[in-house]
């Protein structure tokens, strides 16, 4: 609970705004910054506070920053938000990153992070999550969402992410046509549209991708009894769409059910959304578990999404991550039999036996699938 | 000012005493004999074993300390220590004036002494410093130079008498009137008494405060009453809840769980991590996460520890109880179960400084570990380190046992690439605290660095194959993100601190800041 000593002697906390900062916009003149890294970083944050209010056409207005040591892409997305509520501009136009969004990578775990709370961004980058999900949605207060898509905007192209895929959750209806728009060219890999109900949902949501030539991936998140009904037809919705996954919260809600813990009652949805997603070759992922306390929770959570087919389960804390690869990737007994599979070459025309069962071409698929996934297991 | 091996400008006289200037890691080959305390005679003291005085203001008084002497406390009690603050109470009381205070290690609690330096009651603070008494000598409001030596090196000065102590106050948590005593017993139990053992042998006089006294002998003791001059029994030396934390918490920050276990894999793929090994870890976030790490690589391929060096907690304990290392070598109790362990198990071995860190002896037990896990708040491109100020300057770190555990057989130094927007890893320190011929890897959230001097290492890494990075590289991608490097701190104020060495040299000093 360290606090900096800010020019003038007041006292930043940087515990409340640790990796972001407060725009304020006021009448006057002149940009006035307190930082909890002033003496390394004050004259920086004047001068890109000072650019940013040029490229708004240098309105006279004060801005007051209080930092408590934001990256330059959060205090760049903060003024941004801050001017263009302010001048009723829309946001500047950024230069396009190139990006290459790979349709069929792994995507076991997908970490969801509030969009407007900059200090877990780069804890995210580090978390080994194969997706991680800025969550505009249900996470962000009203009042912040139009600083947490300008967040997106800065911090998606700027973050090394390494083997993540970084995605979005936008907002479902017209807002998330907006946030599409906004954040498309900043490098984002896939988008999550909530609420899904029909193949229109998700072509809308293409067509706004198609327009800025963006070469997203969609992943459809269906949380009512409608959808679940139509499921086949959204996922076969679009080219881009590489996942599915359920709503769970919203959809026990709409059957009039209650949440246990065997999750009987979305029995249905699950199986019928596993095969709607193989049926249309996408990838199945698993709803999010809301616990991150015991890691043996996660992995029996992992392990029964696995057994029904699904490839991922959400994440709501990177420690999910490490027991949920563990439980998702093959057991040395799936391992063992894969190997004695694949040992005896390949599986032509004619099905041969193992130890009495049958080895025909799907078998040797499966094994050569869970040799596959074990290999990518750290 | 003289440039010394470290290339940092460093004074000759601080504080009216002769300095030599660094020399490098070896240090300066010392001289002569040790310093030893004043021959006292049995005729002296009660025959009947009994030294207690009615009260700490009478005892000092007795003690012969002089306005302008050095006294010296220890942390024992950590951030609940109530001795500090009974001792300069009853000092001001007295008349006392322009003492220097010597305590083995600071705390936020010792804020409250900042009356007493105001007051001109103390005028003088040689230690690790850090906290608040930290950020107030950095801002020049200590009338003396503040002077940072490491835990050994504090052990040194008194052995080799360039620190002499005319008053050494040891909280006592058992005592008996004869002054033998022991941290592992009492309502302020807090393990082990390491610190204060250099004290009590080489303090012109030395006074135990103790809040339960029992008849004699108090046995097991940890320090003989043969050193004690004076008992005092006062009602509260130590703040139990503040002594120890009742749980040692394992970090849940992604980011430093990721740095230990790129720390773990790191010991694992250069073989460090084997049968027979040892290592060093702290109490913090990284420091603990990895230790968690360690034991589950242990049990899974059946390695044991033969030592593993405390501040003990909680897991290092459970290792000791579960046969996953033979001993626990411990200089500081850092929670409630080391403290119950360090008295209840013989393979929970009571280390001090002199054995574990003082660089003027025969060998020391820093050197034999296998592997330490240090944090430090800024690296250069040279693996030196800086652990006690922030990038602006401020004082705001103990050195405490920083600098003598670098010496081990391999030392890592476990840091983010970024703390906020500042990245660690830079072109030119800070504070010149460590040299980088004894740091042998940097391991990161974003990768690992090997000392390219550690051939050895990097070969063991790359065979078994760790991806390694250079601290260019990791540089690189801090700054990429912090849009350039951070603005060198004003170093134009006056001095206001010392880095000593380990032998006591001049390595660097610290400047004011406003």
């Amino acid at each position: 609970m360290e606090s900096g000593l800010a020019a003038g002697g007041l006292a930043v906390s940087s515990e409340s705004l640790k990796g972001d900062c407060r725009v304020s916009i006021l009448p006057g003149d002149g940009i006035r910054v307190r930082s909890s890294v002033q003496a390394m970083y004050g004259d920086s944050i004047h001068e890109l506070a000072a650019q940013s209010w040029e490229s708004f056409g240098a309105p006279k207005i004060r801005i007051e920053i209080d930092d408590g040591g934001a990256l330059p892409c959060v205090l760049r997305a903060r003024i941004e938000a801050a001017l263009a509520e302010h001048t009723r501009q829309n946001l500047p136009v950024l230069p396009l990153p190139c990006v290459c969004p790979q349709r069929d990578r792994r995507r076991r775990t997908r970490l969801y992070i509030p969009a407007h709370t900059p200090r877990l961004f780069l804890n995210a980058s580090v978390s080994d999550a194969d997706m991680v999900v800025f969550d505009l949605e249900d996470a962000v207060p009203s009042s912040q969402k139009a600083g947490a898509r300008s967040l997106v905007r800065h911090v998606v192209p700027t973050i090394d992410w390494g083997k993540t895929e970084p995605a979005v959750r936008i907002n479902s209806g017209i807002a998330g046509q907006a946030d599409l728009a906004a954040t498309c060219q900043s490098g984002v890999h896939l988008y999550l549209i909530p609420k899904v109900e029909s193949a229109e949902d998700v072509a809308r949501a293409a067509d706004v991708l198609d327009q800025f030539e963006s070469l997203a991936l969609l992943m459809p998140l269906i949380e009512s009894a409608l959808g679940v009904e139509n499921a086949f037809e959204i996922v076969r919705a679009s080219p881009r769409i590489a996942a599915v996954s359920l709503g769970i919260e919203d959809l026990v809600l709409d059957l009039g059910a209650q949440r246990t813990a065997s999750q009987v009652e979305t029995a249905y949805a699950r199986g019928r959304l596993v095969n709607a997603a193989r049926a249309a070759g996408v990838q199945p992922l698993a709803s999010v578990f809301p616990r991150f306390d015991n890691p043996e929770d996660v992995k029996a959570y992992a392990a029964s999404a696995r057994q029904m087919g699904y490839e991922g389960i959400g994440c709501i804390h990177p420690s999910q991550v490490r027991p949920a690869h563990q439980a998702l990737a093959p057991s040395s007994d799936e391992v063992a039999w894969a190997k004695s599979v694949t040992a005896r070459g390949q599986a032509d025309e004619a099905a041969s036996a193992l130890k009495g069962a049958m080895v025909d071409v799907p078998v040797f698929r499966r094994a050569l699938r869970i040799l596959q996934e074990a290999g990518g297991q750290r | 000012m003289i440039r010394n091996a470290a290339g940092r400008e460093v004074p000759q006289v601080v504080n009216g005493q002769a300095r030599t200037p660094y020399a490098g890691p070896d240090g300066v080959q010392p001289v002569g004999r040790k310093h030893s305390a004043p021959i006292r005679s049995c005729s002296a003291y009660p025959s009947n074993g009994d030294k207690r005085a009615p009260t700490l203001l009478e005892a000092i008084a007795r003690s012969g300390l002089q306005s302008g002497g050095t006294v010296s406390t220890h942390h024992h009690f950590r951030n609940g220590d109530f001795v500090a603050e009974q001792v300069f109470a009853a000092a001001a009381e007295l008349g006392l004036r322009n003492l220097v205070w010597l305590p083995s290690a600071v705390f936020p609690c010792h804020e409250s002494l900042i009356p007493y330096i105001e007051s001109g009651v103390i005028a003088g603070i040689e230690g690790s410093l850090n906290g608040p008494l930290g950020d107030f000598a950095s801002q020049g409001r200590l009338p003396r130079t503040a002077v940072l030596r490491s835990h050994g090196c504090r052990c040194r000065a008194l052995q080799d008498g360039d620190l002499e102590v005319d008053l050494a106050v040891i909280g006592a948590p058992t005592c008996d009137p004869f002054g033998n005593m022991t941290g592992a017993r009492g309502p302020s139990a807090c393990g082990v008494l390491g610190f204060a053992m250099a004290d009590a042998q080489h303090a012109s006089h030395v006074i135990a405060l103790t809040d339960n006294l029992e008849p004699f002998p108090c046995a097991p003791w940890q320090i003989p009453g043969n050193d004690v001059d004076q008992v005092v029994v006062t009602d509260r030396i130590g703040d139990p809840a503040q002594i120890v934390s009742g749980t040692t918490l394992v970090t849940s920050s992604p980011e430093r769980l990721r740095i230990a276990e790129n720390t773990a894999q790191f010991a694992l793929a250069t073989g460090i991590l084997r049968d027979g090994w040892s290592f060093q870890a702290g109490a913090g976030g990284v420091s603990l996460a990895f230790t968690v790490i360690a034991r589950e690589l242990m049990w899974e391929r059946n390695i044991r520890a033969r030592f593993i060096r405390g501040g003990s907690n909680s897991h290092l304990v459970s290792m000791l109880e579960e046969g996953q290392a033979d001993y626990l070598l411990d200089g500081q109790t850092f929670d409630l179960e080391g403290v119950r362990s360090a008295g209840a198990n013989p393979r929970h071995i009571m280390t001090s400084p002199f054995t574990s860190y003082n660089y003027h002896t025969k060998g020391n037990f820093a050197s034999m570990v296998d592997l330490a896990v240090l944090g430090a708040t800024e690296v250069d491109l040279n693996f030196n380190a800086n652990v006690v100020t922030h990038s602006d300057g401020r004082l705001m770190h103990g050195i405490g046992g920083w600098q003598d555990a670098l010496f081990s057989q391999c030392t890592v130094l476990a840091v983010p690439t970024l703390r906020s927007r500042t990245p660690i890893i830079r072109r030119e320190l800070t504070t010149f605290c460590g040299p980088g011929e004894l740091v042998d890897a940097v391991v990161t959230d974003r990768g690992i660095a090997i000392n390219p001097r550690r051939e050895d290492l990097i070969a063991s890494a790359t065979d078994s194959g760790i991806e390694l990075t250079s601290l260019e590289s990791l540089m690189a991608g801090a700054e990429r993100l912090s849009e350039g490097p951070p603005k060198p701190a004003d170093q134009t104020g006056d001095m206001v601190g010392l880095v000593t060495w380990v032998d006591g040299s001049a390595l660097d000093i610290i400047c004011q800041t406003n």
